[in-house]
């Protein structure tokens, strides 16, 4: 009798037409408009990996390998040799886009700030060996994206 | 169907940035115009937004603008923020991904697929041994 009164009365049906009215109308809307609006990340957002530059020009990295050791998902590759004028530098590094984890412990490990995961998150691919990064690509991200790069490190550095 | 949605997000927000009660904040280098308004119902962070110059392309927000619109930076870029750039600064790109211009690693076929040779890190395995 019971079952009846409620399938008779459609109790269930206005229950859930009324939770979709409760959210269309009565609570905070969660949706944005995406390309045109974008929602809040952190100045410590962990993106696209970039190498930086000392504002002279001059690469920051000097291949000391910390980032290759911890780096838990065994993405980055470096070989190194010493440049012609004796300062030791790398020759290969590589990053398997597809590998990394995004985990920032390579950030957290290089000594000299050079390698950073970058505010950009927008850098999706159609095939897969357009993730396959190397230092040409790595510190062509640098060079595009120092502007909001260093920003984000001076304003994270107080916490630091 | 896909055409249809491309057509009214950018409708939307047009319609959206001509009734609402705004203000312009700046223009970008690629002719992008931001906008800030109140906060939404239940929220306390100012409503922000691009209008893209062209097509509607997510990653065309230069890295001035890129903090800002992610509500990273209350720091309004200045008009002039091309000329702080350091000479080794390149201009922003979007994600090229799709053409022909998009990045390849040097060993991909249409890169001209020549690799860089291994170094000598390693020792070859030999069957005979």
């Amino acid at each position: 009798m019971d079952n009846f009164a409620r399938a008779f009365f459609l109790t269930e049906i206005v229950k859930g037409f009324l939770l979709t009215l409760k959210y269309m109308f009565f609570v905070p809307r969660v949706t944005i408009n995406y390309p045109h609006e974008k929602g809040p990340i952190s100045p410590r957002f962990r993106g696209e990996h970039a190498l930086r530059r000392y504002p002279n020009g001059e690469e920051r990295c000097i291949a000391c390998k910390l980032c290759e050791a911890i780096c838990p998902a065994l993405a980055i590759t470096i070989e190194a040799e010493p440049r012609d004028d004796g300062s030791r530098r790398t020759t290969r590094y590589d990053i398997d886009m597809t590998k990394c984890i995004y985990c920032g412990l390579c950030q957290e490990a290089c000594p000299v700030d050079a390698i950073v995961e970058g505010p950009n998150f927008e850098f999706a691919t159609e095939t897969r060996e357009e993730l396959f990064y190397n230092k040409e690509k790595l510190l062509e991200n640098g060079d595009r994206w120092e502007a909001q790069i260093a920003a984000n490190l001076i304003a994270n550095a107080p916490y630091r | 169907m896909f055409k249809l949605l491309g057509v009214l997000s950018p409708a939307h927000i047009s319609l959206f940035t001509l009734t609402k009660r705004k203000k312009k904040i700046g223009i970008d280098c690629l002719g992008n115009k931001y906008y800030e308004a109140a906060p939404r119902k239940g929220y306390k962070r100012p409503r922000r937004w691009v209008i893209y110059k062209g097509a509607p392309e997510a990653s065309n927000v230069p890295p001035e603008w890129h903090g800002w619109l992610h509500h990273q930076t209350d720091i309004v870029p200045s008009e002039d923020g091309e000329s702080c750039r350091r000479p080794w600064q390149k201009p922003h790109q979007p994600n090229l991904t799709g053409t022909t211009a998009a990045y390849r690693p040097p060993g991909h076929i249409l890169q001209g697929g020549q690799r860089d040779k291994a170094t000598g890190d390693y020792e070859a395995w030999m069957p005979s041994d």
